[in-house]
């Protein structure tokens, strides 16, 4: 073994016995992970709500444009896409708190 | 723990047990971190980095088919996990710049303070970059093979190899200048 590969390895077993390790409990570390499935359920709900969002407006958008609705209805249609996210997010804290 | 009871609690951790997950990691907390502590060389990336694994482990547990140790299967997701950040990272210019100065200086005040001397060998080590270095350090510290390596870290075999000789020549190169 070469002279820089001693020296190195001799400073690495210096700074794993110097190292002080603070093991978390097991408490700690189930919270944690009770926390992340949290986490990653509910942005799995939100992301199956988007697509289904998506999927239902772009359904909802052919069947107009097929029966040749008149202009007025789309725009009606589009602007009521764009007004339930916002009022979604308006009425978030109180729907929340109902559940 | 010995190697028949890790695999009933890897089989309880596998079937969605908690506690189970839970105990395993505790019981190789120590080792992990200590592994990710010396290639990252940062105590703050570190911390974050062991959390990062643990989470990634709870969700690919299902995956882990005992083939390799336990231990082996959480150092190869820290490592992957660091080198996919630093690969991130590089791509921010200003990171680039400051990485070497920055990541040990905390470790180096924290050891200097319990009596470790950060020699040159260290500061060489520090300069290299982390997919050289995590590869030195897999080889020459914890005695993985190039194979091992390369599984690990998902390169080619050739790549560690040549990965390993150029980081030990730019730190021999580098012990000479400070001598």
């Amino acid at each position: 073994m070469s002279k820089e590969t001693d020296e190195l390895l001799s400073a690495m077993k210096q700074i794993d016995e110097i190292t002080e390790v603070e093991i978390p409990s097991l408490n700690t570390i189930t919270q944690k992970i009770s926390l992340h499935q949290q986490q990653k359920r509910s942005s799995y709900v939100k992301e199956l709500i988007l697509f289904i969002c998506v999927a239902c407006s772009l359904f909802v958008g052919a069947i107009l444009l097929s029966l040749q609705t008149p202009m007025n209805l789309i725009i009606i249609q589009v602007l009521g896409f764009i007004a339930i996210p916002l009022i979604f997010m308006r009425d978030k804290k109180k729907i929340e708190s109902e559940w | 723990m010995d190697s028949f009871e890790e695999l009933e609690v890897v089989k309880l951790a596998q079937e969605g047990n908690h506690e189970a997950f839970a105990e395993l990691f505790q019981t190789y907390y120590s080792f992990l971190y200590k592994y990710v502590l010396k290639m990252t060389l940062d105590p703050q990336t570190a911390e974050d980095l062991v959390q990062d694994t643990m989470l990634k482990g709870f969700d690919h547990i299902q995956k882990y088919n005992a083939q390799s140790k336990f231990s082996t299967w959480l150092i190869t997701i820290a490592t992957r996990l660091y080198l996919d950040q630093q690969r991130r990272k590089k791509r921010e210019w200003f990171w680039q710049k400051t990485e070497t100065e920055n990541l040990s200086r905390s470790l180096k005040w924290q050891l200097s303070y319990k009596g470790f001397e950060w020699g040159d060998v260290m500061e060489g080590f520090n300069k290299l970059k982390s997919e050289v270095r995590t590869a030195i350090l897999l080889k020459h510290y914890y005695g993985y093979t190039n194979e091992e390596i390369a599984k690990m870290m998902n390169i080619r075999e050739g790549t560690v190899k040549s990965r390993i000789h150029n980081g030990m020549k730019e730190l021999r190169k580098e012990l000479m200048q400070d001598e």
